[in-house]
């Protein structure tokens, strides 16, 4: 049966037991769907309770979650969970659209015997309360809710009692992790700023930016990509898988007819101040690095780039994308964040064609390419940026 | 410390508080937290005979029909803000007529249809009622988690049993707003 808002029910009326299946779907890029199991006064008591990509299940394992493209699927034992736990909100946010731009946006409860359709009742929040189980005398209920904030995710984290954190959190001292190549500068503004208003965000419906000079030129471009960091520190948005190492590399063809590529595999690091003025700062493999892999693009020497395509690389086990989450980042003076998510059409292959920076008569032309190749050749052929390639290893 | 009643639990006021007489009834509920339209809800109260209706349409008491004898509405709270009561009806229990049975109190929410609110998003709504002498809290209700998608709440009865005059957690949803509530009860709603 269809529920309306604010509908509470109880899970009995739909012949759903302890075992509960909540499968919530849409189709917005970027919207990240969670589960905040609360406590009686309605808060976070316990980190480890806000099930969501980065943290797949909790302690018990009584709140378990399946992404997968376009929906997200929670298990939930309800016997199992403590009983700290009152209620489970089910959440729907994104960084800088309306959640109401998802079609659909949908609850599903247990094997279709209920749903609710949220998309109708919303308006501009950015971060919604799609629905809740909770505890009553009677039994577990349902409660259908669509409500939020234009806020987005940090106006609901603090209705939850929550602090949402600056930064990944950088992995403890306990992780046996070998030191990374080029430590990261201590205490440096991350390149993730926790909110930033002039952020844009190139997605399938807006997938270019063109960046005109402010000055004389383009100052320092900085390139970071980021991914899910090791689950040891359970912080809100900090969790992840262990064992995924991506490389940042980047094909290059300046305007003399200069090409090549950057990449960690090879030691190929390139150079700042001289051709090609792009530089590899270091690579992190250890994903311990909580700023990701960074590369460096002189802006002053922007006019002599004719283009440059960003990849992602997974060089070592299973191309598993759906598991990092991924995104990048390009910050450079006095112009909007750019933001790209590694968010669809994610398979096997090893390497993701993240964006092309084309050199459009000055203008610095920012496209979205979001597509997988098997390696490097693939992918410079595609782009058009023919290069000789012998096989190569890391170290 | 007052009593807690559940959906459809009563109580003897006579036998709480033997010397009640000046009843404040206390409704509450959270102003909305999240973003988008208040919701602006009303209380009322319906003095009803032994057959469930009103003698006349003056007992039906209400924003725009302040008083009738033993019963008067003290005030109406736009959005629910601030602790405590958000609007208060006060019952004079010997003041009542001899023909009025019962007094439902009602919270209805104003233009939930058209704004699409209802009481399964209103938390913590509460009735509690006091005695005004003393400013004791004699019996409560914490509707918490028994509404769903009603527009109207009866929330409890003031009811005569006997001698005696008794209070009952109602906590029943009635779709439709206030006006098809209060034809319910036999009031001409023009």
């Amino acid at each position: 049966m269809q529920l309306q808002q604010g509908e509470k029910r109880s899970l009995a009326d739909f012949g759903i037991g302890a075992q509960c299946a909540v499968k919530v779907e849409f189709g917005l890029d970027g919207a990240d769907i969670a589960a905040f199991g609360l406590n009686k006064e309605r808060k976070i008591g316990d980190d480890r309770y806000v099930v969501l990509f980065s943290n797949t299940r909790s302690p018990e394992g009584a709140i378990s979650l399946v992404p997968a493209a376009g929906s997200a699927v929670f298990s939930l034992e309800l016997d199992r969970l403590p009983d700290t736990i009152d209620r489970v909100v089910f959440t729907a946010t994104h960084d800088s659209r309306p959640i109401g731009d998802s079609r659909p946006l949908a609850v599903t409860l247990g094997n279709n015997a209920a749903s609710f359709d949220v998309a109708q009742y919303l308006s501009n929040e950015k971060a919604v309360m799609l629905v809740e189980i909770y505890r009553h005398s009677s039994g577990w209920r349902v409660g259908t809710i669509a409500a939020g904030f234009a806020g987005g995710l940090a106006s609901l984290i603090s209705h939850f009692g929550g602090e949402v954190a600056d930064a990944p959190a950088a992995a403890p001292a306990s992780a046996p992790t070998p030191a990374p190549a080029a430590p990261a500068p201590a205490a440096s503004a991350p390149p993730s700023a926790p909110v930033s208003l002039k952020k844009v965000t190139l997605e399938k419906g807006n997938p270019r930016v063109s960046l005109q000079k402010t000055g004389a030129s383009f100052g320092e471009i900085i390139l970071n990509l980021n991914w899910s960091q090791p689950e040891q520190k359970r912080g809100l948005f900090g969790g992840g898988p262990k064992n995924v190492d991506l490389d940042l590399g980047v094909m290059f063809e300046l305007q003399d007819g200069y090409k090549g590529c950057i990449q960690g595999l090879g030691r190929s690091f390139g150079d700042y101040e001289h051709e090609p003025y792009i530089q590899l700062s270091g690579d992190d493999r250890t994903g311990a690095v909580s700023t990701g892999e960074t590369i460096r693009v002189n802006g002053r020497h922007f006019d002599k780039i004719k283009r440059i395509g960003v990849f992602a690389l997974i060089y070592e086990g299973v191309p598993n994308w759906q598991q990092t989450d991924g995104v990048v980042r390009m910050t450079m003076p006095g112009q909007p964040e750019i933001e790209i998510r590694l968010v669809e059409g994610r398979d096997n292959s090893r390497l993701c064609g993240i964006a092309l920076i084309n050199n459009v008569n000055g203008t610095l032309q920012v496209d979205r390419h979001m597509q997988y190749y098997r390696d490097q050749k693939q992918f410079a052929d595609d782009i058009g940026i023919i290069l000789r390639w012998a096989a190569g290893s890391k170290d | 410390m007052a009593i807690s009643l559940s959906k459809g639990g009563n109580v003897s006021l006579s036998k709480e508080d033997p010397a009640l007489d000046e009843v404040i009834i206390g409704l509450g509920w959270d102003t909305r937290a999240t973003d988008g339209t208040d919701f602006d809800l009303d209380a009322s109260a319906f003095l009803l005979k032994t057959d469930g209706k009103v003698r006349s349409d003056g007992d039906f008491v209400f924003y725009n029909n302040k008083a009738v004898t033993g019963v008067e509405h003290l005030g109406d709270n736009r959005t629910g803000a601030g602790d405590g009561d958000d609007e208060q009806i006060k019952v004079t229990l010997t003041k009542v007529p001899a023909d009025v049975d019962k007094v439902a109190i009602v919270v209805t929410i104003h233009d939930g249809e058209a704004r699409k609110q209802s009481f399964g998003q209103v938390s913590n709504a509460f009735i509690r009622l006091v005695n005004q002498k003393t400013n004791v809290e004699i019996v409560r209700y914490d509707l918490s988690e028994d509404a769903s998608v009603e527009t109207a709440m009866i929330l409890g009865e003031v009811y005569r049993n006997n001698a005696e005059w008794k209070f009952r957690a109602v906590g029943q949803g009635f779709k439709g707003g206030l006006g098809p509530l209060a034809t319910n009860y036999g009031v001409s709603v023009g």
